[in-house]
């Protein structure tokens, strides 16, 4: 009798272990492996890669683990995408523009002003009704956030006081960013090819008389140095500068890339946000040149120019590009390029 | 004539007690802050127990000698010591954090590891805290970090220490920026202090401090874009110091070439390093008045080799097997015939 219960026992822990093992190994199969290319210009200390981790964390929440590299250049991080190495890659609008225009596009040249106008654009964008736009071929942008507002410096300040002063001087310019060299044509500079390791020690040690920059790149790369006694940051607005989170979708769910869009739009843009705004708190305000009335009105002719140019050229998405000059002209109704047939369409 | 002498010198007992405290402050404060600098720093150097050190001597000097700022001016060489000592202690919790988020991200306990994060995240804030402290109190007591030309780094009492200190500070104020950058930049520690401080970096003698500063230029080459000097090679760099370190058996440089790995996402070399770290730790040739470098290597050494264990096991490096790693085991099957045997 007693042999019998031990037998019983041994029965019961049996298909419990075998259950629960069971369980686990179930557990295990669910979870899928995906590898996550971060570019960050400081590596795996670097503020975008460790803010990813939050992002990492709700993946896991998802059934994805991920495991994360970072890449400091941000061309190898784009290839390895492409090449399969990466199931998702975090890279800047201005890149993912090849891969997803309409997602890409939110970086145009001048294409919004503040941080509440960005905000609003995301939050179309990560909006279900435009899940439609956010994929193309098999890419799909599963995230955006605001990595900061690109603005002008010079070594010389007067360069900033009107457009015709720019004539002729030397502006670095990223070489795979056609938006920029397009913008420098149009107001006659003349464009330095440079990367992101090298338009910092041009514009400090005089190579060039102009570069343009988000917030973070003033401290980080010194860029006081070149902006010495007499230099100025125009606080036009050029571009905002977003991070973008790209994957192949064909390696998750179909309902994957907008439970993430919405995800990060609820979750990470105002942390990202209050991180680049810190940043813009840190320039001196004796560096800022006030850009306003005449001078407002001709640098956005210019940028209308610039986008126009780029709309025949077929360059941004067309549908992004009127989405944002409707938000423009939804914040600031009075501009002169709202009742335009520019860009899509008068818009009042 | 008798109580006259009674009653002055009562009254000069009372005036001592009631405002004459400072009297006595001061020169307890100078007297203090020589004896931390003198004794005290050289007898933490040569400790073994990097817990009692950071932990005990860090966080307690720090707020017994930082008091006497309120005296007499801020001993800024002692309390930049101590505070390094105090940010290594707060960095241990973060890190402890951090491997926890790992340990249930692997597990799949997604809210434990939510709230690891967060706990990490807090124990960042107080560690860049105390490091911003640390770069403020280097530049107060050595000038401007990696601006024109050298401090005199010459000690009154003819010792090293100053240079040390001033190694030191320079390290520390680099890791306060990354400490920040990992509590989402709420101090606002400025980014800029990383390339001063590779510069500053080079106003020491490599070789006499075991491969440090040029491993430390190294990385700053690395991580921030367009700092390294046209033909400059980081990892070469890098190589030249961790051999200069495994030499003198002071395994700070070997450490810092698997930090420089870690942070390119370059897990090949990470683990060259981490062994590079293991090996210099057990070699015979450590400098003993300098021992508590040595296990601040090690422990950094643990914590980036714990992270790939945790990641890939889901535990912590084994213990004493710093330099292994998961996989490694060569009790494999495949050459391994048995038959053979019976």
């Amino acid at each position: 009798m007693k042999r019998i219960n031990i037998l019983r026992c041994a029965t019961a822990i049996a298909v419990l272990a075998c259950s629960a093992f069971g369980t686990s190994a179930f557990a295990q199969s669910d979870v899928q492996t995906r590898t996550f290319c971060i570019y960050d210009p400081i590596g795996a200390n670097g503020f975008i890669y460790q803010a990813l981790q939050d992002y990492v964390l709700q993946a896991r929440a998802w059934g994805y683990k991920l495991e994360t590299r970072a890449y400091t250049d941000e061309a190898v991080a784009a290839s390895d995408l492409k090449a399969g190495q990466c199931d998702i890659a975090s890279l800047t609008g201005v890149r993912t523009i090849h891969f997803v225009k309409f997602a890409g596009s939110l970086d145009m040249a001048g294409g919004l002003q503040t941080y509440d106008e960005e905000k609003t654009a995301i939050r179309v964008m990560s909006s279900p009704k435009a899940a439609h736009y956010m994929k193309q071929g098999p890419y799909e942008v599963i995230g955006v956030v605001p990595l900061g507002k690109a603005f002008l410096f010079a070594r010389d300040r007067h360069l900033l006081d009107s457009i015709s002063n720019i004539a002729g001087k030397k502006v670095a310019v990223l070489s795979y960013d056609k938006q920029a060299s397009t913008l420098a044509n149009v107001a006659g500079a003349s464009p330095v090819g440079a990367s992101i390791a090298s338009f910092g020690p041009m514009f400090n040690n005089g190579s060039v008389d102009l570069a343009y920059a988000p917030a973070f790149a003033y401290n980080a790369l010194e860029l006081y140095k070149g902006l010495g006694t007499k230099g100025g940051i125009a606080d036009f607005v050029l571009g905002m500068l977003s991070g973008q989170l790209i994957a192949r979708a064909d390696r998750f769910d179909a309902d994957f890339g907008q439970k993430s869009r919405s995800w990060v739009f609820d979750n990470m843009f105002d942390s990202t946000l209050s991180r680049v705004t810190g940043a813009e708190d840190e320039i001196p305000e004796k560096f800022w040149v006030h850009i306003s009335g005449e001078r407002d009105q001709k640098y956005r002719e210019m940028f209308r120019t610039v986008r126009v140019k780029l709309w025949e050229e077929d360059w941004y998405s067309h549908r992004m590009q009127h989405l944002l000059k409707k938000i423009r002209c939804s914040s600031d109704p009075g501009l002169a390029e709202c009742s335009l047939d520019s860009e899509g369409g008068a818009v009042n | 004539m008798h109580n006259i002498f009674k009653w002055a010198a009562v009254g000069t007992a009372s005036a001592l007690l009631l405002s004459g405290c400072g009297l006595i402050y001061k020169p307890t404060g100078h007297v203090l802050n020589h004896y931390t600098l003198d004794e005290a720093v050289p007898y933490s150097l040569a400790s073994g127990d990097l817990n009692k050190t950071t932990c005990g001597t860090g966080l307690a000097l720090s707020q017994l000698m930082g008091s006497f700022s309120r005296v007499i001016n801020r001993p800024a060489r002692t309390l930049l010591s101590t505070n390094t000592l105090a940010a290594m202690c707060s960095e241990s919790q973060a890190q402890d954090a951090h491997l926890l988020v790992l340990r249930n991200l692997h597990n799949g306990n997604v809210d434990a590891a939510r709230d690891n994060r967060i706990i990490a995240q807090r124990w960042e804030r107080i560690t860049a805290l105390r490091r911003y402290q640390v770069f403020k109190d280097t530049e107060r007591a050595y000038g401007d970090l990696g601006g024109q030309g050298c401090p005199d780094l010459t000690n009154e009492m003819g010792t090293e220490l100053d240079k040390l200190q001033f190694l030191v500070g320079t390290l520390t104020s680099v890791q306060g920026v990354l400490s920040d950058i990992q509590a989402n930049s709420t101090v606002g520690i400025p980014q800029d202090i990383a390339a001063r401080a590779g510069r500053a970096s080079q106003c020491l003698d490599n070789q006499q401090w075991w491969g440090v500063p040029d491993a430390l230029e190294a990385i700053v080459w690395l991580s921030v874009p367009g700092n390294a000097p046209e033909g400059a090679d980081p990892w070469a760099q890098l190589e030249r110091s961790a051999a200069i370190g495994e030499r003198q058996g002071m395994a700070l440089a070997p450490m810092l070439y698997a930090l420089a790995a870690y942070g390119q996402s370059d897990t090949a070399r990470e683990k060259v390093g981490i062994e590079r770290v293991a090996r210099t730790y057990n070699s015979d040739t450590r400098p003993s008045e300098f021992q508590i470098l040595n296990e601040v290597a090690y422990s950094q050494a643990q914590y980036l080799s714990d992270r790939l264990w945790m990641a890939d096991s889901g535990h912590r490096t084994p213990l004493l097997a710093l330099g292994t790693f998961p996989g490694d085991s060569d009790n494999s099957e495949s050459d391994f015939n048995a038959e053979d045997f019976l």
